[in-house]
């Protein structure tokens, strides 16, 4: 028996296949100068996504003797598992709270609410450590500010 | 030019010009700290504050600023996972896993001794080629830095990993997102759809911060505990990693020499040396099966080229008043705040002036080196606190560095989207490396070459160097699968 191959690598060759195909068909419209490029590579990488999805539906699984493995930091096995996921999704919807936050009340105001919040709701970490690092982290806006002249996006509701 | 060596020395060890140099080294350490902020930020940082200052003093701050920079960059990219600066993306391979091994003092030890051989050997080869270095640099038309784009994306097969053909279609798709904006040789804005922010295309600070940050620190969470995993401790400490330097010691030369090399020539940035070396080095070494997981030598190599790469930066810019990167047209902006004029007759007329520059440059590498040696340990310690208590301090950071790119709200739904792309692509074990490198080299391959084939139709690939350069990359991609099989038909032969 086979083991299943995972889908997410196949909708990113896919992904890739569109985006490449989308340029192609754009740069059609485009000046010459500024088509070449763009569209001999946009070809190229359409070649390119029917090998990479090729090797990932009918190539040998990959091994660890398969020579040098420098090609990105490595994962383990509890990575791979589908609870692990979800609990990167759902972190990832913390940081776009954190973004979405700092467009209504600006970063300022947005950083110390959603430091205890997460710290709080997630973590179950003390008040007390969870205050000081949010207090902290307002210190460090501050000091940005003020020696590197650093700003901060500003919110809708708050400046 | 002896005397005037030691006239360089005589002028900078005024107290005040001392003190200068040692405060633009703060200031490095500070901006190499933060990800994604790197010299050009700090150098744009003190610039108002140039006028009317002594020129000497001046310079030597800025200088300490350059100086220091890609050393300090090392603390995030080894304790996070995250590039401090353009110009230690690859530090993060091999010295990330070094820290989640419980080696993370041994990871900046070792980077900040082969920052330091590597910065004096940049300054060395800066007083010993500026008087040659014009044929060199000259010999750099279009044709030839077309080709060390190329170089730099053969570089991709290194790190393309089990999966070759996912990982260049990585490297393509990087490509094609860096046509995005303005096109380099027409007045046309592509893939734009009429919104402005993209006139200008993606930030490489973003996709850096996107692709690496943010999937890094989410998997961190994720986890929960410390960054260091596998000891409770800082494992064998600074010392180990000074030795490393060490037993290493030809391939800090080598590397250093690489960086000065790439350095002098106008238009790589620091992010393709970084890359180019790190490619090198596992291309170049026997046994590669530890890269990736925590290969000291992977920290070494790109550590030497990306502080000695100063010394070779300085070429082009003092030489033809040619900035040799983004932090160093800021410089020549100071200089000319000074009075001075970058060019052959900087040589002729105030060489004291230039090794106050070099001398500043050796000693501000000093400094920065000592500095961030002292700074490792109590850094280090924090891969043992709980993840989620540095979190927010990394998250709110990114999130600042990546709004000073343009300020605008698009920077951070830029962020928001490589951060996802990145994620996917870890799930997916698909490289990310490989889109970097393609997204940095897309512009300038694309410059150059439709330059080269303006001025010189297809006759430009019988170029000297051009075909020097060719040859270099046979030999790196192609070498070592022959020569492996060379020996495997030799060991099969009765």
């Amino acid at each position: 028996m086979t083991a299943r191959r995972p889908l997410l690598p196949a909708a990113l060759i896919l992904g890739s296949a569109l985006l490449a195909g989308f340029t192609v068909w754009q740069s059609l419209a485009w000046v010459e100068a500024a088509q070449l490029f763009p569209y001999y590579l946009g070809l190229a990488t359409l070649g390119l996504a029917a090998a990479a999805l090729a090797e990932h539906l009918i190539g040998r699984a990959p091994r660890e003797d398969d020579g040098a493995n420098a090609a990105d930091l490595g994962g383990d096995e509890e990575e791979r598992t589908p609870a692990f996921r979800r609990a990167g999704l759902v972190l990832f919807g913390w940081v776009i709270g954190l973004c979405g936050l700092a467009a209504l009340v600006g970063m300022l105001a947005a950083t110390p609410v959603w430091t205890v919040l997460l710290l709080r709701l997630r973590y179950r970490a003390p008040w007390l450590v969870a205050g000081g690092i949010a207090a902290g982290l307002v210190g460090l806006m501050l000091l940005l500010d003020r020696a590197l002249m650093m700003r901060f996006p500003a919110g809708l509701l708050l400046g | 030019m002896i005397d005037a060596m030691l006239n360089g020395l005589a002028i900078l060890l005024d107290p005040f010009r001392m003190m200068m140099l040692i405060a633009g080294v703060a200031i490095g350490i500070v901006i190499g700290i933060l990800p994604g902020l790197g010299g050009l930020m700090g150098m744009a940082l003190v610039l108002p504050f140039l006028f009317g200052m002594d020129p000497y003093a001046g310079i030597a701050m800025l200088i300490g600023i350059a100086a220091a920079v890609p050393s300090a960059d090392t603390f995030p990219s080894v304790l996070m996972g995250i590039p401090g600066s353009s110009g230690s993306q690859a530090t993060v391979m091999d010295g990330y896993p070094m820290a989640r091994n419980g080696e993370a003092a041994r990871a900046l030890g070792a980077a900040f001794a082969a920052s330091l051989i590597g910065g004096l050997i940049g300054a060395a080869a800066l007083t010993a080629l500026i008087p040659f270095a014009r044929p060199l640099v000259l010999a750099f038309g279009s044709p030839e830095l077309f080709m060390l784009a190329v170089l730099g994306l053969s570089m991709v097969g290194v790190l393309t990993g089990r999966r070759p053909f996912l990982g260049i279609l990585a490297a393509a798709i990087g490509m094609l997102l860096g046509t995005v904006g303005s096109a380099p040789a027409a007045p046309e804005y592509r893939m734009a759809f009429g919104v402005t922010y993209l006139f200008d295309g993606f930030s490489l600070v973003i996709v850096a911060l996107g692709l690496f940050a943010l999937p890094e620190v989410m998997d961190l969470l994720a986890k929960g505990g410390t960054i260091a995993r596998k000891t409770p401790g800082l494992g064998s400490g600074w010392l180990q990693g000074v030795r490393d330097v060490v037993r290493h010691r030809w391939l800090v030369v080598r590397h250093s020499l690489l960086g000065v090399g790439l350095g002098a020539i106008p238009g790589i940035g620091s992010s393709i040396i970084d890359w180019i070396n790190y490619g090198a080095v596992v291309r170049t070494s026997k046994d590669r099966s530890g890269y990736g997981k925590g290969d000291v030598r992977g920290v070494i190599a790109p550590e030497s080229a990306n502080n000695a790469k100063e010394g070779g930066v300085l070429m082009p810019t003092l030489l033809f008043g040619v900035p040799g990167s983004s932090a160093m047209a800021l410089f020549l902006g100071a200089l000319l705040i000074f009075g001075v004029q970058p060019g052959p007759a900087l040589l002729r007329d105030q060489l004291d002036l230039v090794f106050v520059i070099i001398w500043s440059l050796a000693l501000g590498n000093i400094f920065g080196c000592l500095f961030c040696l002292i700074l490792s340990r109590p850094i280090a310690s924090l891969t043992r606190v709980p993840f989620e208590y540095v979190a927010p301090v990394v998250l709110v950071i990114v999130i600042l560095a990546a709004w000073q790119t343009s300020r605008d709200w698009g920077d951070l739904i830029q962020l928001l989207a490589f951060g996802l792309l990145g994620w996917l692509m870890k799930r997916a074990e698909m490289p990310r490396p490989p889109l970097l490198i393609g997204f940095i080299l897309s512009p300038l391959a694309e410059r150059y070459l439709w330059i080269s084939y303006n001025l010189y139709d297809w006759d430009w690939l019988w170029r000297p160097g051009v075909l020097a350069i060719a040859a270099l990359i046979l030999v790196l991609t192609l070498g070592g699968p022959v020569l492996r099989a060379l020996r495997r038909a030799r060991g099969a032969q009765p």
